[in-house]
C-alpha cells in the first residue's frame, strides 16, 4: 500500500517558545506529510518534548504558527507505563477513554479493533495492574489508536522498557506506518532502532533544529 | 405515627446519602482530592449558620455557599494557586465566618451540634425533598458524563489532547461535590461527611475491579454500612453518624483481611 503523499499533515513555521523567559525553542520550522515517520531526537532539556506539547495544544507558541491538517491525533505520553496500580481500570476501560464522543456508537468495535492492532484482544477484561510494562505500553498505544488517528504522537514511549520489548514496539510502529498509513511523530533519545524505520530524523539541540535528514538518503545536515 | 415518619425520613435520608456520596467520592479519591470534600463540608457550615440567622432552610443556604466556594476554589487553582493553599484559605476562612454567625443569634449556637455531628431525628419533609432532588441531579449528571469524568480522572493531559472540556468538567465535579456535601449534612454532619465520600471507595478499590464495577461496589458497601450502622444505632441507642462510619471502616478492614487470607 502506498501511504506516503505530498499532503502536509503537521507544519511548524518559525515556532518559538519560552518557559518563564527561558527560551526553549527558537524559530523551529518543519513540515510532516501524510505517511511520514518522524523521529525527533536530542539530549534531555533540548526542547524536544516541548515540540509535542506545542503540537498537542498543551502549550501556546510565543511566536510562529502550528498547523494540523487533521483533528484525528493520537497521543502516547511519556511514562505511559507508570499507571497507578490502585486505579480501578481494566484494559477495556483504558482503551475506551480514547474513543471520541462522535464515535461513541461504535465504541466496542473501536476498542476491539485497537486491541487487535496491539495483539491484546485476549486481555480486554484484565485489570491494568496485572499487565507487564510492555503490555501496559501497548494498552496506551491502543488507547491512542481507538480514536482512529491519522497521526500518532509518542513522547519517549520506550523509557523503562526492556530491549526485547522495545524491538516489538518499533515493529508495531513500523507496521502502523507502512500497512495502516498512520503518520508517526516519535520523540525519543533511543537512537538505535527508531532511526532504521524513520523517514525523517530531526535532531533538536539548544532549542533549535540541529539537523533534519532522511536517513535513507545521503546525510544532509542543515545547521 | 410520629415515630414511623421520623424513622422513614431517617432511613430515606441515609440511603440517599449512601448512594450519592461514594459516587462523587469515586472521582475525588482517585484524583487525590478527598480534602476538597472536607473543606466544602466546613464551608457549608457557614451557609448553615447564615440560613438559621435569616430564617431560610439551612440546607438551601449551605448549597449556595458550598457551590459558589467550590467554583471559586477551582478558579483559584487555574490561577496557579496551589490546591492546598486554596483549600486552607476556604476551610479556615469559612469556619471563622461560621463561628461569628453562630455567636450573633441567640438560637443559632444551640443548633450547631446537629449540623456538626448530623441528626437524623431533625430531617424534615422539605429537607428530604431537597436531598432527593439534589441526589437525582448528581446521579443523572454522573451517568451522563461518566466516560469523560473517568478519562479526566485517569489522565488530565490525555483528556486535553482528545478535546475534552477539562475546565468545564472540573467545575461540574466541584459543583456536584458541593451538592453532595449539602445533602449529606443531616445524615452525617459536617465532621463526618468526608467519611461517606471516601471510605466506601477505599474499601472497593481493594478488590481491583473495573471502574464501573468499583463504583457499584462502593455504593453497595455504603448501603450495607448505612443499614447496619442505623440498626446498631437504634439497638444500642448511639449516634447514627458514628455507628455508620465505624461500620464502613469495619467493612474496609474485613475486605483487607479476607484478601490477605486468600493470598
Amino acid at each position: 500500500m502506498q501511504c506516503k503523499s505530498s499532503d502536509p499533515i503537521l507544519t511548524f513555521q518559525n515556532v518559538s517558545f519560552a518557559y518563564d523567559r527561558e527560551v526553549t525553542l527558537s524559530d523551529v520550522s518543519f513540515t510532516m506529510h501524510r505517511g511520514d515517520y518522524f523521529v525527533i531526537t536530542g539530549e534531555n532539556g533540548s526542547g524536544k518534548s516541548t515540540i509535542t506539547k506545542l503540537a498537542l495544544g498543551l502549550l501556546t507558541p510565543d511566536a510562529g504558527t502550528i498547523t494540523f491538517a487533521t483533528k484525528r491525533i493520537g497521543y502516547v505520553a511519556q511514562h505511559a507505563t507508570h499507571i497507578d496500580p490502585l486505579f480501578p481500570a481494566t484494559v477495556h476501560d483504558i482503551v475506551s477513554m480514547g474513543v471520541r464522543a462522535e464515535d461513541a456508537a461504535n465504541r466496542e468495535a473501536r476498542i476491539r479493533g485497537a486491541l487487535e492492532h496491539v495483539s491484546l484482544a485476549a486481555h480486554i477484561h484484565d485489570h491494568v495492574a496485572e499487565l507487564s510494562g510492555g503490555e501496559r505500553q501497548r494498552v496506551m498505544i491502543a488507547r491512542a489508536l481507538a480514536s482512529d488517528p491519522e497521526i500518532l504522537i509518542l513522547d519517549e514511549p520506550t523509557v523503562g522498557i526492556a530491549q526485547a520489548v522495545r524491538d516489538n514496539f518499533y515493529a508495531l510502529l513500523h507496521e502502523l506506518n507502512t500497512k495502516h498509513c498512520v503518520t508517526i511523530l516519535l520523540i525519543t533519545h533511543d537512537n538505535s532502532r527508531a532511526h532504521q524505520d524513520a523517514t525523517h530524523v530531526v535532531c533538536v539541540e539548544n532549542g533549535g533544529i540541529h539537523y533534519h535528514e532522511d536517513p535513507h538518503e545521503s546525510h544532509h545536515h542543515a545547521h | 405515627m410520629f415515630t414511623y415518619t421520623f424513622l422513614e425520613h431517617a432511613i430515606l435520608a441515609s440511603l440517599i446519602t449512601a448512594v450519592v456520596a461514594p459516587t462523587i467520592g469515586f472521582f475525588l479519591v482517585l484524583r487525590r482530592e478527598a480534602l476538597m470534600a472536607d473543606t466544602l463540608a466546613h464551608v457549608s457550615l457557614a451557609g448553615v449558620a447564615a440560613g438559621i440567622l435569616i430564617g431560610w432552610n439551612p440546607l438551601a443556604t449551605a448549597l449556595i455557599v458550598a457551590t459558589s466556594s467550590s467554583l471559586a476554589i477551582e478558579h483559584l487553582k487555574t490561577k496557579r494557586v496551589a490546591s492546598e493553599w486554596a483549600l486552607a484559605l476556604f476551610l479556615y476562612g469559612s469556619l471563622a465566618v461560621a463561628i461569628i454567625l453562630f455567636s450573633l443569634g441567640s438560637n443559632v449556637g444551640s443548633k450547631v451540634t446537629s449540623f456538626l455531628f448530623g441528626n437524623l431525628l431533625t430531617v424534615t419533609t422539605s429537607d428530604l425533598l431537597l436531598m432527593a432532588a439534589l441526589g437525582a441531579v448528581v446521579m443523572a449528571t454522573v451517568a451522563f458524563f461518566f466516560q469523560p469524568l473517568l478519562t479526566l480522572t485517569f489522565d488530565e493531559t490525555f483528556a486535553r489532547t482528545i478535546g475534552l472540556p477539562v475546565r468545564r468538567l472540573t467545575a461540574v465535579l466541584a459543583a456536584l461535590t458541593a451538592a453532595v456535601i449539602t445533602l449529606a449534612i443531616p445524615t452525617l454532619g459536617v465532621l463526618l461527611i468526608g467519611a461517606m465520600i471516601s471510605i466506601p471507595v477505599i474499601a472497593a478499590l481493594q478488590l481491583r475491579a473495573s471502574a464501573f464495577a468499583t463504583l457499584l461496589t462502593a455504593i453497595g458497601i455504603a448501603l450495607i454500612g448505612t443499614l447496619f450502622g442505623l440498626t446498631l444505632s437504634l439497638t444500642l441507642n448511639i449516634a447514627p453518624s458514628g455507628s455508620i462510619v465505624l461500620t464502613l471502616i469495619g467493612i474496609t478492614l474485613l475486605i483487607r483481611l479476607s484478601l490477605a487470607i486468600k493470598k
